[in-house]
């Protein structure tokens, strides 16, 4: 009969000191490397959103200059005279109607061409990032209707098939933004932006944004009426 | 000169490692410094350009009022100016600077009481942007006529989106809790609630305690849009 005698490890005080060292070091790169990603992504995503809220800022507060004059100059006008200067208020009556949806516009702008199926959020993050980038006017459509967007315009439906204000929308989809050009093509395109992040997670998808020096959007097509809300006294 | 254990090359390697590790550590905290010092001058420098904000948003408030004052007092001996008058106030109420009321809903949305679980996102218990987007979204489909988020009435120009911690509307950083009012039909309130919508947003509230709250109210009021239309580039 053989009898194998079994062999107790000696205590190797070199190999529980390594086994140690290497514990502390990968506590210590995992933890540098969350340290590291962690600050990353907060500091990239905070200076990003952090320039446009500056920019959103400046912006907001030039076009209340903007109004500012033009509110002034009517009233001088209003106690030099004390008439009502017609043309002034059809010409504001028109630019509220063109804001409103309710002129057709043109001017400088993208569209923005989605050869995919969007599933109705993906349409309203990308209409949320036109706004933001500084749109005036947006419609959404394929090439056989475009339906101008309204500030109550919901964007409903499923994959593949997209419901704007009851109007049934299949693809290609475009949407078409006026703005400067060049402020949305930046916006849309920025690395690790909106446009990165769909074709990203659609990769057989086609998305381009095409800048153009006129783009029309037609008349928003439906009745917009009031039926619960008053004003305010 | 013998260095013993330390000498062994796998011990080196750990060593230099140990070493490697503490200083990225080091370059990154002092990175995180700098970092927070340049977010202590956006926040200043944002706080600035909102007080300015305000102070113009009062401004045109008060000329506007006054221009509006004017023009209905001069009404009487101009002929086709009362009809003019009465489509401008109806263009303005579409364009959201006059102040509404009706019947409606008022929507909470508030992050998670609960604490993130180590090595969870933590915003996963965060009201985000995008659930607010939805939120409205879906009032506009609903027949929503007017919606304001903390103040803040949505117009044709306005867009949510995160920054720094907060979601920017308007220009203005809003801070939760959100509350959306809404005025429209009875009806908002079942389709809130309704399971098969805001599906994400309300796994979040099953898995991780976001708050959010949807009740019908005979009475709301939604706010005027206090800022600016941009129409640079828009010919009509």
């Amino acid at each position: 009969m053989v009898k194998v005698a079994l062999r107790r490890p000696r205590p190797n005080f070199g190999h529980v000191s390594l086994f140690l060292v290497a514990l502390l070091v990968g506590f210590l790169v995992v933890t540098q490397l969350r340290g590291q990603l962690a600050a990353e992504s907060a500091s990239g995503r905070s200076q990003l959103s952090d320039a446009r809220l500056l920019a959103d800022l400046i912006e907001a507060n030039n076009r209340l200059r903007t109004e500012i004059t033009k509110a002034e100059q009517e009233l001088a006008a209003l106690k030099g005279n004390s008439r009502v200067d017609v043309d002034t208020l059809v010409t504001e009556l028109n630019r509220l109607k063109a804001i409103n949806g309710l002129l057709e516009v043109s001017g400088p702008g993208v569209e923005v061409e989605i050869l995919g199926n969007p599933e109705p959020f993906e349409m309203l993050d990308l209409v949320n990032e036109l706004r933001n980038a500084g749109a005036e006017a947006i419609a959404i459509g394929n090439p056989q209707t475009m339906v101008r967007l309204v500030y109550r315009s919901g964007i409903g439906g499923g994959r593949g098939w997209i419901l704007v204000d009851g109007i049934l929308l299949s693809g290609p989809y475009y949407i078409r933004a006026i703005g400067s050009p060049d402020t949305i093509l930046k916006t849309l395109e920025r690395r690790g932006g909106l446009l990165a992040l769909l074709r990203y997670t659609h990769p057989d998808w086609v998305v381009t944004v095409t800048p153009a020096d006129r783009i029309t959007l037609p008349v928003y097509p439906n009745q917009l009426s009031f039926k619960y809300a008053r004003l305010m006294q | 000169m013998s260095l013993g254990f330390f000498g062994r090359p796998p011990v080196l390697l750990a060593l230099s490692l140990i070493g490697l590790a503490l200083a990225t550590g080091y370059r990154l905290s002092t990175q995180s410094l700098e970092t927070a010092r340049d977010a202590g001058d956006v926040s200043a420098v944002a706080a600035q350009l909102e007080a300015e904000q305000r102070r113009l948003q009062n401004r045109l408030g008060e000329l506007q009022a006054e221009r509006d004052r004017l023009r209905s007092r001069a009404q009487g001996p101009q002929e086709g100016l009362s009809g003019l008058l009465a489509e401008l106030i109806s263009q303005q109420v579409l364009a959201g600077t006059v102040g509404l009321t009706g019947p409606g809903v008022v929507v909470v949305l508030d992050d998670s009481p609960r604490r993130p679980l180590r090595g969870e996102d933590p915003t996963l218990y965060l009201v985000l942007d995008s659930h607010l987007r939805d939120v409205v979204n879906l009032l506009w489909q609903g027949g929503a006529e007017a919606v304001a988020i903390n103040g803040e009435r949505l117009v044709v120009s306005s867009s949510i989106y995160a920054a720094g911690g907060t979601i920017v509307v308007n220009a203005a950083r809003l801070a939760p809790p959100y509350e959306i009012v809404a005025i429209g039909p009875p009806e908002l309130e079942t389709l809130l609630k309704a399971p098969d919508r805001l599906t994400q947003l309300k796994a979040r509230v099953q898995n991780y305690g976001l708050q959010f709250t949807v009740r019908r109210v005979p009475e709301v009021t939604v706010p005027p849009y206090k800022g600016g239309f941009a129409t640079e580039h828009l010919r009509w």
